[in-house]
């Protein structure tokens, strides 16, 4: 298929952060200020990683992290982050947890993704250990202060990196219409001018990111944010085991799930994050009644090849433009 | 109580929901496959429903006059224009996507 290049006036700047690689889009004629507003992005994205990440040893959650059980005055960043952790785990039931990091690394995910190697050893946590731990964690606002459960530890990557495509975006909008695609979570801001939305593309599951037939759509988007967690990618064998990198809370294991991947569109990253994370976890069907239980808008591929959505999610493939309306 | 039953009637809902969405989706990316085969212009507006479609019904109805549970259609010399509007058709972007939703990378 032949296919339309992008307007001059798209301008587009990428960079890696986060363990993943983010792209920038704006629609402007103003290369200096688009120039500006990218160089702000990308060091907003620094500052971020550099306070939420688990794998800096001098990271603000690392140290959040050591000091599980005490009381912890925390960054303005690190305040809002924690609050919107919970209050997912609080609106998915638990199914979103952030408190599952020491799982995750007896799981083997104890590094950036692209140093884990194959055939490590390691042993599962006991599940008692780890139900709904996220709702002990204590939180000061007078003081702006956190306490975490003893042994307890935050995870805070799919959030951290939404909400900070979300910060981004905002640093962007006064240019012009905007999208961030932070790894394959897009925010969007404004429709460019004279199109419905920024063309953007739904992969298949382990999908060639180049390929133009690995897509299961092609729809414009503005306006949102649309996030997808998989175990189609971010997976290593653990002991012989194929692992991935979602744990389900109610057995700290990987989760058995019979969903491949999960799309959620919301109005903002964080919740689409929780949301995908959650409905993944859930299994197919049980994951798109959920879904449906707090009318929000998404699609899942399962292991079987089922392809489920809710209704609004359909509407956004068929060109609607207001799915969240 | 009342909560319970509302969340289960809700849940049969969704589930119906969920069945007949799924039959839509199908279309609908069937519909962008094919879509994307043609090699048209670019269009920045969701639906094409400019064309519209003419149906000649013959004028032997025998058929349907024949059958106790359909209706006989008015008796005509030519057959029966029916002017009949064009289905809204999905038009997916004819532009390169910017960004792919897929699993953190």
């Amino acid at each position: 298929m032949n296919q339309q290049p992008h307007p001059a006036s798209w301008q587009s700047h990428s960079f890696r952060a986060m363990g993943s690689q983010i792209v920038l889009w704006l629609d402007s004629q103003n290369v200096a200020q688009a120039a500006s507003a990218f160089a702000q992005a990308e060091a907003l994205f620094a500052n971020n990683e550099q306070v939420l990440s688990r794998f800096r040893s001098d990271s603000e959650l690392t140290q959040l992290n050591a000091r599980s059980g005490q009381w912890v005055t925390v960054s303005s960043l690190m305040w809002r982050e924690v609050n919107r952790a919970v209050d997912m785990a609080r609106q998915t039931n638990g199914r979103f947890d952030p408190t599952l990091l020491n799982a995750l690394a007896q799981a083997g995910y104890d590094q950036s993704f692209e140093r884990i190697g194959s055939g490590r050893n390691g042993r599962w946590l006991a599940s008692e250990t780890l139900i709904g731990r996220w709702a002990e964690i204590e939180l000061d606002e007078t003081l702006q202060a956190v306490r975490l459960p003893a042994g307890v530890q935050l995870d805070l990557g799919g959030i951290a990196k939404g909400d900070t495509a979300q910060q981004a975006l905002s640093l962007l909008q006064p240019v012009g219409p905007c999208l961030v695609d932070a790894g394959g979570d897009l925010v969007a801001g404004a429709a460019p001018v004279g199109y419905p939305g920024w063309p953007v593309a739904l992969s298949r599951p382990g999908a060639d990111d180049t390929a133009e037939a690995d897509a299961l759509a092609t729809f414009w988007l503005a306006e949102g944010a649309l996030a997808t967690s998989g175990i189609d990618y971010r997976r290593w064998v653990q002991a012989g085991v194929v692992a991935h990198h979602l744990i389900d809370p109610c057995t700290g294991q990987p989760a058995n799930t019979d969903a491949l991947t999960a799309t959620v569109l919301a109005r903002d990253a964080a919740t689409a994050e929780a949301w995908a994370t959650a409905t993944l976890i859930s299994g197919a069907d049980a994951g798109i009644d959920s879904l449906l239980d707090v009318d929000l808008a998404g699609l899942v591929v399962g292991r079987d090849g089922r392809i489920l959505a809710t209704l609004r999610m359909d509407h956004l493939l068929q060109g609607q433009l207001s799915p969240l309306a | 109580m009342t909560t319970n039953r509302s969340r289960r009637t809700s849940q049969q809902t969704g589930t119906l929901k969920t069945v007949l969405v799924v039959g839509s989706l199908v279309a609908t990316l069937a519909g962008t496959r094919l879509l994307a085969a043609q090699d048209t212009a670019v269009s920045t507006t969701a639906f094409s429903t400019d064309a519209a479609v003419t149906v000649v019904i013959p004028a032997d109805n025998s058929a349907a006059t024949s059958s106790s549970s359909t209706l006989p259609l008015p008796p005509t010399s030519g057959g029966t224009q029916v002017q009949l509007k064009a289905i809204p058709q999905v038009v997916q972007p004819q532009i390169r996507p910017v960004a792919r939703a897929r699993s953190s990378r």
